[in-house]
Order: structure tokens, then C-alpha cells, then sequence
């Protein structure tokens, strides 16, 4: 009973790490698979909105690790790319989990996506309904670029440093002297890191859909 | 060597400390650059500028999109690059400051494993140098560096080696001074008498014939017999004589090539059965010599060799460092193991008694020694081999 209760407070508290937000929903359909609804706040956060609409693509990554009400470890995780296309004013996202990816959608506007990101539920990780837990630890961290941008942006800066292969558009591969300072160039760029800019946890309410 | 660590540590520490602030301004200000937030609103005006000229110019739509897709690409450098700016600036810092401890720590390891072995080089000289007080002879450093405790070390060789040199002459020649004071006194001990024995004798048989006219012949003959055998004494006084009494050289600088080779021409005739060759001089060889002297060495050294059944003598000069050389080598039998070790003492010899005294190498070595060099028996595959040592005359004088 106190356990519950205990609960209940966290879900109506909820612990965000950066930013105050709502919890989000958490529900395990019939097949085993736990969804994730994140709230719409998160959308909203000024910095995110400021993100989204760089033309960089910003990665939500949602990640769990827990344990089932058999005290088995439960560990998933889930993402969702938004890219604002500044040629046609529309955002494209794709959700990536760990039973595939779903097509790419476009998405006319700010509110429509907000619409979208209310109802889209992310399975992000897998769990018998019989044993799952009453609550989950979830963990969303925003990335402000993916993965093909940082290696792109890598190459750029590593280029950008070797004043020689940005005048003639040719690297020193061939110039055995250049290596040493190959190698710093490289340390340098490969400094572009991606890192949260912002992080959000919670311990939410795990929801049961009702079986059919 | 404590405090000069300590100095060494604080001054790498301050260095590294300074270079790391500077670094970090300069870094901070470079990226900071490359990331100006101003140049954004520039790019995203120009990224509108291609849309709308995108629609105006429908022709040239894709040409404009290219344009567009350029500088999407260059915003989102920059705005990763803003993103990421303090990364990047605490990885160039990193890198560089790695770098730079790296050659300074390299430069203090390097300065004190110098230090280290200076000391202890130093710490060799010093034992040298004690050697060297004590009075030791032939020391060894083993140093063979050629900076200044190299070079310190090698005038601590040579002139442990010059001691050990003159020492060795100055033992010879108190040797050499003993055993002619002992000649001198044994001729002179000998020929009184041997005078007075000849002319008692010639008395003696003077008065003897006389008084018996008869065995006068018989008498005569018996004179003639032991004035010979006195004779035979006198001669080897007389050598005792010549050993006793040799005098100091008259030093003239000559060339000893040339001299030399003179010998060979004009003295090869006295032993038939030896060929001398000559081989071509090495180097200027010119010394100090009193010819007669060193002429009587080589002949000598010649006779020597002919008695040794030698067939052929090899003879060459050559300069090597402050000394001429000149090398007489033969083919005979060689220097018996037996008197090799007090070859050049006086009465040494592996003659039959009565065909030689042994005096010959004394007095050839006592010449050189007192030409200030030396004469010595060098190891040779075949033969005996001597070496004249000559003091060469400086080079342009």
C-alpha cells in the first residue's frame, strides 16, 4: 500500500534532471511491447524549439534500465529524429527502436508535429505484461545533431585545419612529414562530440493495456 | 643537485603554467572566431535570398537549391562548431599542452641524464688523476668523448703514457750507465796487467833465447802463441772499451728517408748474402740524428740479421705523430722466446761463446735512447722486426 502511494507521488512529482516537465506515459501493450508518449513539454523547451528549427536534426534518445517485477534487468532504448528541411519549411522525423525504424514522416508545421508528438507512442523496450513493473526509470537526452552530422562536420574541421588541403582541395596523405600533425588534426576533430543539451528523467507509472 | 632539481622542477612548472594561459586565451579566442554567431543571421538571410530567388528564376531553381544546400551545410558546421566550441577548445588545449609538457619533461630528463653522466665522468677523471699523482703508469680512462672532459681525459692518457715512457728510458738507461761503469773498470783492470804481461813476456823470452840459442826457434814460436792469445784479450778489452765509451750524439737534422736509403745503396755490398729493399717513405722524416751513431745501429741490426741466416731485409721510414719511424724486419729465424725479455741488456746473445758478446743491441739502444727515442723488438709473423724510434722534426722547420 505505501509502496503505491510512493508511487503515485513520484508519477504526479516526477524527476526531472534538467528541466521540469510532465511525466510521460508508459504503457505495455499485449505483445510485450513498452511504448513511451513523452510529454509535450519537452517539444516546447525553448531551447529544444530553438534546436528544431536549426536544420540540424535533433535526436531524442530515450533509454531505460530497470528491472521487471521478477527482478529481471529490463533495458531498452529508443529514438526519435526531428529535422527541419529549411527548403520546404517542413520537419521530417523518424522513430528508430529496437524493432526497426518507421518511415520517415514529414510534417508541415510546429503544431502539427506537437499534435503528432502527443500521440506517438515509441516502443522502446520489451516486457511480458505479467511481469511488468509498476513504474519504469526513463531517461530522454536531447542531442542537437546526429550521427552523419558529427562525422560530417569532423571531416569538415579536420579539412578545415590543414591549410594546405583547403587551398588546393587535396589531403597529405602522401606527405609522410604531415602525419604528426595529421594525427593532432584528427585529435582535434574528433573533439565534435555529440553531448546532451538537455536531459530529462523520470520515474513513470508503467500502464497495462487491457488484454483482448 | 637537489636545489638545481627543484630549480629545474619550478622552472618547467612556470613554464607550463604560462603556456597554458596563454594557450588558453589564444584558443578560446581562435575558436571563438570560427564560431562568430554573427555570421549566422548572414547565412540564414542568404539561404532565404536563394528560396526566393529559387521561385523568381524557375530556370535556374536547381542551380539556386545547389547554393541553398552549400550554405544549409555551412550553417550546420557552424552552429555545430558553436555547439561544441568548448570541447573543441579544451581538446586543443589538451593536445598542445601534452605536447609541450612532453618536450619540456623530455628536455629536463635529458639535461639531468647529462648531468648525471658528466658527474660521473668527471668522478673517472679523478680517479685518473689520482692514478696519475700516485705515479701509475699506463692509465686508461676509458673515454673516448670529444668534448672538453674527453679531451681532458685523453692529456691525462698521454701524459700517463709519457711518464710511463721517460720512466722506462730513465730505468734503461741507469742500467745501461751501471753496466758500462762496470766495463770501464774491468777494461781498465784488464789492460794494465795485459800490458805488463806482454812486455814480461816479450822480456822473458828475449833473456830465454839468449841463454839457449838453441831452442830459440822453439822459443820463438811459444812468444808468437801467447802474444796472440794476448792479443785475442786485448781485442776484447778493446770492446769492453767501446761499449764504456760511447759518446753523446752530435744531432743534425736530416732527412732519415733519405739517409736510409743512402745506407741501403752503400752498405748492401757488405753482406752477400742479404738483399735490402727499401719501401717508399711515408710522410715528412725529417729528425735529429747523428749519422755515424744511427748508421752503426742499422749496421748492427744488419749483421745481426745476416747471422740469423736472413735472406732479405725489408727496411721503410714513415712519420706517425711526433716520432719517425724506421722499421728493419728480416726473415731469419727470429728472436729466440728465451732472451726476448732482456734482449737489448748488455752480453745477451744466443751465440756460441767466443763469436760475439751480446753488446751489439745495448749499444744500438743506448744510441736511440740518447737520440731521445728508443729502440724496440715488435711482434712479427715471421723474422725479426725492430723499430728505430726518432723524435721528428716539426713539420715547416
Amino acid at each position: 500500500m505505501m509502496r503505491r502511494a510512493a508511487v503515485a507521488l513520484v508519477c504526479v512529482a516526477a524527476v526531472p534532471a534538467v528541466a521540469v516537465t510532465t511525466a510521460p506515459r508508459i504503457r505495455v501493450a499485449a505483445s510485450g511491447d513498452v511504448s513511451i508518449v513523452l510529454p509535450e513539454s519537452i517539444l516546447r523547451n525553448d531551447e529544444v524549439r530553438k534546436q528544431l528549427t536549426s536544420g540540424l536534426t535533433t535526436s531524442f534518445v530515450i533509454t531505460t534500465s530497470d528491472r521487471d517485477r521478477n527482478g529481471a534487468t529490463l533495458r531498452g532504448a529508443a529514438r526519435v529524429d526531428v529535422r527541419y528541411d529549411l527548403w520546404d519549411e517542413t520537419f521530417v522525423v523518424e522513430v528508430v527502436h529496437a524493432s526497426g525504424a518507421q518511415p520517415a514522416q514529414t510534417i508541415a508545421s510546429f503544431e502539427k508535429l506537437a499534435e503528432w508528438w502527443r500521440t506517438a507512442a515509441t516502443p522502446f523496450v520489451r516486457c511480458p505484461r505479467e511481469a511488468a513493473p509498476e513504474s519504469l526509470r526513463v531517461k530522454v537526452d536531447v542531442l542537437p545533431f546526429s550521427a552523419r552530422e558529427e562525422t560530417s562536420a569532423q571531416k569538415w574541421l579536420s579539412k578545415s585545419l590543414d591549410p594546405a588541403a583547403s587551398a588546393s582541395g587535396h589531403t597529405r596523405r602522401d606527405d609522410p612529414r604531415s602525419s604528426a600533425s595529421e594525427i593532432i588534426d584528427a585529435i582535434i576533430a574528433t573533439s565534435i562530440r555529440r553531448r546532451p543539451i538537455l536531459s530529462f528523467r523520470w520515474t513513470a507509472r508503467v500502464e497495462t493495456e487491457p488484454a483482448r | 643537485m637537489r636545489p638545481r632539481l627543484f630549480f629545474l622542477a619550478a622552472m618547467a612548472a612556470a613554464s607550463l603554467l604560462l603556456f597554458g594561459y596563454v594557450l588558453r586565451q589564444l584558443s578560446f579566442i581562435s575558436v571563438g572566431l570560427a564560431a562568430n554567431r554573427e555570421v549566422e543571421p548572414l547565412l540564414r538571410q542568404s539561404l532565404e535570398d536563394q528560396k526566393k530567388l529559387a521561385k523568381l528564376e524557375p530556370q535556374h531553381a536547381a542551380e539556386h537549391r545547389e547554393r541553398f544546400d552549400s550554405l544549409r551545410t555551412m550553417i550546420a558546421y557552424l552552429d555545430i562548431l558553436a555547439l561544441t566550441r568548448r570541447d573543441i577548445t579544451r581538446r586543443i588545449e589538451l593536445v598542445l599542452f601534452v605536447v609541450v609538457a612532453f618536450i619540456v619533461l623530455a628536455g629536463v630528463a635529458s639535461y639531468l641524464v647529462e648531468q648525471r653522466s658528466r658527474e660521473r665522468r668527471l668522478a673517472r677523471l679523478g680517479v685518473a688523476l689520482e692514478a696519475l699523482s700516485r705515479g701509475d703508469s699506463d692509465i686508461t680512462t676509458n673515454e673516448r668523448g670529444r668534448d672538453l672532459i674527453g679531451r681532458i681525459a685523453g692529456m691525462i692518457e698521454e701524459t700517463s703514457r709519457a711518464m710511463t715512457r721517460d720512466r722506462r728510458r730513465v730505468r734503461t738507461l741507469e742500467n745501461l750507465e751501471s753496466w758500462q761503469e762496470a766495463a770501464r773498470r774491468h777494461a781498465h783492470e784488464i789492460r794494465t796487467p795485459l800490458t805488463a804481461a806482454q812486455l814480461e813476456v816479450r822480456s822473458l823470452i828475449a833473456t830465454l833465447s839468449k841463454q839457449h840459442p838453441e831452442d830459440a826457434e822453439r822459443l820463438g814460436a811459444a812468444e808468437a802463441g801467447i802474444l796472440e792469445e794476448l792479443e785475442q784479450l786485448r781485442r776484447f778489452t778493446s770492446n769492453f772499451s767501446s761499449f764504456a765509451t760511447i759518446g753523446q750524439p752530435r744531432l743534425q737534422p736530416q732527412d732519415v728517408a733519405a739517409f736510409v736509403d743512402d745506407f741501403a745503396a752503400k752498405f748492401a755490398p757488405s753482406w752477400p748474402t742479404l738483399t735490402i729493399a727499401m719501401a717508399p717513405p711515408a710522410g715528412d722524416c725529417r729528425a735529429n740524428i747523428d749519422r755515424d751513431m744511427i748508421r752503426r745501429v742499422l749496421v748492427n741490426l744488419c749483421s745481426n740479421s745476416a747471422a740469423a741466416g736472413s735472406t732479405r731485409i725489408a727496411i721503410s721510414v714513415r712519420r706517425e705523430g711526433d716520432a719517425v719511424h724506421v722499421i728493419v724486419a728480416d726473415d731469419g729465424e727470429g728472436i729466440s722466446p728465451k732472451v726476448r725479455a732482456r734482449l737489448f741488456e748488455p752480453y745477451t746473445t744466443t751465440r756460441q761463446i767466443g763469436e760475439g758478446m751480446g753488446l751489439g743491441l745495448a749499444i744500438s739502444r743506448k744510441i736511440l735512447l740518447d737520440h731521445g727515442g728508443d729502440l724496440e723488438a715488435i711482434d712479427a709473423a715471421r723474422g725479426a722486426t725492430f723499430r728505430l724510434t726518432l723524435p721528428a722534426l716539426e713539420r715547416g722547420a
